[in-house]
């Protein structure tokens, strides 16, 4: 093991506290327990961490500010949401179990964790429907709204 | 006589009526909005001519699990809503500690007597070593499971167990 020489008011036992370099890589999991990405890069303002970069795919990245930690370990990162980003995609049902289509984009509160609304759409040559969150009543793996189909305001 | 009727009406409208092929293949959806599978068969007592229920396939070398007509909520047009979360959907489930790290997969669940409600998981820590633990211990059930212990604490627990 290397020999560290320590320049510090306080005497650390650098073995025992969290290196942040050990982070890189790591799971990053959301709220309900599904891993949301990796840590690629953690960012730091005035000597505090204010947030993550979390690789999903090739070319996307989610940026992750450190209020929606849970907790914050060497070992993983856990949530205290489910990023609204990962709607996309998800089936959405009617309450009488009518496939509306897939989620292809959500409005938020600007950048916020906090949904709107999502747009629906089903097959490339419908048009898309616009679903406020007032109308859905479950978000899970799928998304099954309050209303029937006919009954949505569009 | 005139429930009897309106019932012949129900009858006549096809909005009421559904064939197995409006009900095999299509996702089967819990509660919480989780996806349990696709319907694989719809179950018929011979008697009484009646459905008493459907069997799910959950995916890839899972058994097949059957839900009772009580528990179903809605024969959909493109899915079935059921009432409950059955006990397949758990297994195989992640299980990390409280600080996300893997304690092992979900090789079972105990529900309390005659409800859904969760007592005890078992989970599969190792190729040859399973721990049964209390409901006490789990902080959170979503897509995967979330205990309040460390994996430490979970080792000592099985080595208790043991």
């Amino acid at each position: 093991m290397k020999k560290i020489e320590q320049i510090s008011n306080i005497q650390y036992t650098l073995a025992n506290e969290f290196n942040i370099k050990k982070l890189i890589g790591k799971n990053v999991i959301s709220q309900s327990g599904e891993l949301v990405g990796k840590v690629k890069n953690i960012y730091i303002k005035d000597y505090r961490i204010i947030g993550i970069l979390v690789k999903k795919f090739m070319n996307f990245e989610i940026f992750i500010q450190n209020e929606f930690f849970d907790s914050f370990t060497p070992e993983a990162i856990i949530l205290k949401i489910d990023p609204v980003t990962e709607l996309i995609g998800l089936k959405v049902f009617d309450k009488n179990g009518k496939k509306l289509g897939k989620i292809t984009r959500i409005l938020r509160e600007g950048i916020k964790n906090t949904l709107i609304a999502i747009f629906v759409k089903k097959g490339i040559f419908r048009s898309e429907i616009k679903i406020s969150l007032n109308d859905i009543q479950t978000i899970s793996e799928f998304v099954i709204l309050k209303k029937e189909f006919e009954d949505l305001d569009l | 006589m005139m429930n009897e009727e309106k019932k012949d009406d129900i009858l006549k409208d096809e909005r009421y009526i559904l064939s197995t092929d409006n009900i095999l293949g299509k996702d089967v959806i819990d509660k919480s909005g989780q996806s349990i599978g696709v319907v694989n068969q719809v179950h018929i007592d011979k008697l009484d001519k009646n459905i008493i229920g459907i069997s799910i396939d959950s995916g890839f070398m899972k058994p097949l699990v059957f839900v009772g007509i009580d528990l179903i909520v809605n024969f959909g047009v493109d899915s079935v809503y059921i009432q409950q979360t059955p006990r397949s959907r758990y297994i195989d489930m992640i299980v990390f500690d409280n600080i996300g790290v893997i304690v092992g997969k979900v090789k079972n669940v105990y529900f309390k007597d005659e409800s859904f409600e969760i007592s005890h998981i078992k989970i599969k820590v190792s190729m040859l070593k399973s721990l049964l633990l209390d409901v006490k211990y789990v902080k959170r059930i979503g897509r995967n499971i979330f205990l309040n212990i460390s994996k430490r604490n979970v080792k000592i627990l099985l080595r208790k167990q043991n």
